[in-house]
């Protein structure tokens, strides 16, 4: 066993394992992006009243995949109670995650003296690859 | 091919040779990269709530711990000098075995309060992890081995530190595959013919964070890779070898050297197909602890000075620092103090991912004139003051052509 001690190989088991473990709490990760290719992707859309969408990063500060992480990440733990994932939540409990999410930005917009739209729409575009064609289609989770 | 598989693992059980002065340069390179990790000051003082704990945070919120206190102002000024001032000591090696588990400390708590915004950001974890295995090494030398010594890091440390370094590096990227692996189900590489439906996403996402000009279509190169899915299996399967073999990098100096290379020459394309997604700290850990650029300066300098020569030259450059705020002269590059100075300094790391070294190299030109100065008069002040010695490698040259 002391041979354990004189490699840093029992540190780079110790790491992976605890890195899978432990998932995203900082200072691990098991760093799941780009983690599962698909013929499906999504991306979020932050967009005014009318869907326009909305300078987010510029506004906020928040650049639109964080937009994204948000959501996903509320929508996870929302679901959990229901023990439904984040892409399967019913539009009630999505117009409360999108809230939730319009709250924090216009918080953040605040702090850095910028000015909002008076209502905001979060949507989902998910792009599909089929039959060789490249094909968005948006999906809307929420509005003020 | 049993010397073969030997030599590639051979790095695992054989810790290498670290000396002295390539040890200085790599603490001066990781100190410059762990200070740019902090230059985010205006996002850790919008942080005034914890919306999504995560890591220490998650764990001690219910007994009522927060670090919203970092988000202000006065405090995170105190804080961030307290680091410059700890990295300082790290940089000469001094009392490692107090100065890296504060820093390292110091450097997880406010990016645990950045990743509880509920967006997590996957760049600065490699360089705690980096400060937590390295404060390990150190506190296991005064722990298991009863050494305590606050003067610099021995040869046995030293090896230590870089070989545990390498594996933390190695290792990341090794945790990587792994998720890639689980989550895929195994079919990562199979399934990686969709990837550019990640480029027209990303491509899709910049242009929503500023809406600046018209609607991008869908990239070409990523319709093509499309189109041509095995010729995308083996572009984007290739990258995931890398990253599954970097753990040969362990403990062998010219297989990192290959594999820092490599790793940074993928991160560099993907960056350029993705539309800027750049690694950047990973990267700059690539060219420090892999490719071994302290590695590389120290061995030249020790192939030709003395060590009265090497120190005085390191010496004089470091003091050339500072003084070259004085010649900085264009009112673009007008900075009202020395620290501030220092700060623009270590954001002109970024130029590794912005690319654009025009602005680096008119901001910097002036402090790689006054250094060059400054390490010769440093070099010619040691040789004065000291041994007229040039190294017997020098003196030993052949001296037929």
């Amino acid at each position: 066993m002391r041979w354990l001690c004189s490699t840093p190989i029992t540190i780079l088991a110790l790491y992976c394992a605890v890195s899978l473990l432990l998932e995203e709490n900082y200072p691990f990760s098991h760093y799941p992006m780009y983690s599962n290719p698909g013929a499906d992707r999504s991306y979020y859309i932050v967009a005014d009243g009318v869907g326009q969408p909305i300078p987010i990063a510029d506004l906020t500060g928040i650049t639109c995949p964080k937009v994204g992480k948000m959501y996903r990440k509320k929508a996870q733990e929302a679901g959990k109670l229901l023990k439904l994932n984040s892409s399967s939540l019913p539009p009630d409990l999505q117009q409360k995650v999108g809230e939730e999410i319009f709250a924090q930005l216009r918080q953040y917009a605040r702090q850095l003296n910028k000015e909002m739209p008076a209502k905001l729409i979060l949507q989902k575009i998910e792009i599909s690859y089929r039959n060789g064609k490249v094909t968005e289609n948006p999906e809307v989770l929420a509005r003020e | 091919m049993k010397k073969i598989v030997t030599w590639l693992f051979s790095g695992w059980f054989r810790r290498p040779v670290v000396g002295a002065l390539e040890s200085f340069i790599t603490r001066l390179c990781f100190a410059l990269i762990v200070l740019y990790t902090l230059r985010m000051d205006s996002d850790f003082l919008r942080m005034t709530t914890e919306p999504n704990p995560v890591g220490l945070l998650k764990l001690l919120k219910p007994f009522g711990f927060h670090l919203t206190w970092l988000s202000n102002p006065d405090t995170y000024n105190i804080w961030r000098w307290v680091i410059w001032v700890l990295l300082g000591f790290f940089v000469a090696g001094i009392a490692l075995p107090v100065v890296l588990p504060v820093l390292a400390v110091m450097h997880v708590l406010p990016f645990t309060l950045f990743n509880s915004q509920g967006y997590t950001h996957h760049g600065n974890q490699i360089v705690s992890l980096l400060l937590l295995v390295q404060s390990g090494c150190v506190l296991w030398q005064v722990v298991a081995e009863k050494r305590f010594s606050l003067r610099p890091p021995d040869a046995l440390l030293r090896g230590w530190l870089h070989w545990q370094s390498v594996t933390l590096i190695a290792g990341s990227y090794f945790v990587s595959v792994m998720t890639k692996m689980l989550i895929s189900k195994g079919r990562w590489i199979w399934k990686a013919n969709f990837f550019p439906l990640d480029m027209i996403k990303t491509e899709r996402q910049t242009w929503l964070n500023k809406v600046d000009h018209p609607w991008p279509g869908i990239p070409a190169d990523a319709l093509w890779l499309l189109d041509h899915p095995w010729l995308s299996r083996l572009i984007f399967g290739s990258g995931i070898i890398l990253e599954a073999m970097c753990i040969l990098a362990i403990g062998n100096r010219l297989l990192a050297l290959v594999m820092g290379i490599s790793l940074i020459v993928m991160h560099r394309s993907i960056d350029a197909l993705m539309g800027g997604v750049a690694f950047q700290y990973n990267e700059l850990l690539d060219f420090t602890y892999l490719v071994g650029v302290p590695f590389g300066i120290a061995w030249v300098m020790e192939k030709f000075l003395s060590k009265r020569l090497q120190w005085g030259l390191v010496t004089g450059a470091l003091i050339g620092v500072p003084l070259s705020w004085f010649f900085q002269t264009a009112p673009s590059t007008h900075i009202p103090n020395l620290p501030q100075y220092f700060l623009r300094l270590v954001e002109s790391l970024g130029v590794w991912a912005s690319q654009d070294w025009r602005q680096f190299f008119s901001f910097n030109t002036p402090v790689f004139i006054t250094c060059a100065i400054t390490a010769t008069a440093g070099m010619f002040v040691a040789y004065l003051t000291g041994e007229r010695r040039i190294t017997a490698n020098c003196e030993n040259f052949p001296q037929s052509h």
